[in-house]
């Protein structure tokens, strides 16, 4: 009798001590939901848009290896929720069509088809970022002796300008 | 047939009757001794038929009214109260809860209300829904020939860097006027 006492006087201390966990998650239940988690979009467009402009400031300074590093971080940040996938696809084939040049110029061919490839990898549209990234594989395939490759890579991205050009002409 | 024949055949029926009589008078005495019992103490024995303890009953009623006499009325009655004492001390008290149940309920109950609270706000997180495509402001004349250009060789690099700076420029100010606005 006494050890059923003892044993039910220990489950009510841990009834309780539940209890009042929960009542302490109930209460910072409202601040969880203001928890930081990730840049926001607009922080994320924002950094976006500083990485791409020092990229700019160091490429145009000649410092490579802060235009690569720029680049790197920028194409390999990941959007966070709330950023359209297509506009988050447009700002990382750009970064990544720009480190592939960047690496390619720096003699490090591997890693410029890496990046080109990881850029298309995103997704192929009918627009210039995708364009740009055909020609700039087509140009690392050329430079690696795979003409067929490299033509059809070129021709892909002409189709592709060559709609662009008609909707900027029927703009004009 | 002469007249005394007819007298002594009918005296031999009356004989004859008389007869039965003595003999349905010896079977039927257990019956009668069993009725009178029956009338006398209200219940009857295994000697008397079906029949017999219905007419018992209803002379009993006849005389009575069916009332029941004092005495045994006192014995149904302490009868059936010894039945409700039985059946009483049969039932099962109301047992009382003890203390640490309450304490247990409640704790529970905090705890599931926490659990609630937490899943609803966990999936009510900001988790915006899917934006459609938006994608990048199309591109210029100036911009386009420029991409087109390096299709032609490396020589035309530094027109399209040009180029697409000031593309790229207004694609981030598109895109920080559609998030600015959120």
């Amino acid at each position: 009798m006494r050890r059923l006492r003892s044993l039910a006087l220990r489950a009510a201390r841990l009834a309780l001590s539940g209890g009042l966990l929960g009542l302490g998650l109930l209460l910072l239940a409202p601040f969880a939901s203001c928890a930081p988690s990730g840049p926001s979009p607009r922080e994320y467009v924002a950094e976006a848009r500083r990485a791409s402009g020092e990229a700019e400031a160091a490429a145009a300074r000649g410092d490579r290896d802060a235009q690569i590093a720029a680049l790197t971080a920028l194409a390999g940040e990941e959007p966070p929720p709330g950023v359209a996938l297509d506009d988050a696809r447009v700002i990382r084939q750009d970064a990544y069509e720009r480190l592939a040049r960047a690496r390619h110029a720096a003699g490090d061919a591997e890693g410029a088809r890496r990046a080109v490839e990881a850029g298309l990898a995103l997704g192929e549209r009918d627009d210039l970022f995708t364009a740009n990234l055909l020609t700039t594989r087509g140009r690392l395939r050329e430079a690696a002796g795979e003409d067929r490759d490299a033509a059809a890579d070129y021709h892909r991205a002409l189709t592709i300008h060559e709609a662009l050009l008609e909707a900027a002409l029927g703009e004009r | 047939m002469s007249e005394d024949d007819g007298r002594s055949g009918g005296d031999v029926d009356a004989d004859a009757r008389s007869a039965d009589a003595d003999a349905l008078d010896a079977d039927e005495l257990a019956e009668a001794e069993a009725l009178a019992r029956a009338l006398e103490r209200g219940s009857g024995g295994d000697e008397l038929p079906e029949d017999a303890l219905e007419a018992a009953a209803l002379i009993r009623y006849s005389l009575d009214g069916g009332e029941l006499p004092r005495d045994r009325e006192d014995a149904i009655l302490a009868e059936v109260l010894q039945g409700a004492q039985r059946a009483a001390e049969r039932r099962p008290a109301p047992s009382r809860r003890p203390w640490w149940m309450a304490i247990f309920g409640l704790g529970f109950a905090g705890a599931a209300a926490a659990a609630v609270v937490a899943i609803l706000i966990w999936r009510g997180l900001p988790t915006a829904p899917a934006i459609p495509e938006n994608g990048a402001p199309a591109p210029g004349l100036e911009v386009v020939r420029a991409s087109m250009g390096r299709l032609e060789g490396a020589d035309h690099d530094e027109a399209f860097d040009a180029a697409m700076r000031g593309y790229r420029a207004g694609v981030y100010d598109a895109l920080s006027e559609r998030y600015d606005a959120r």
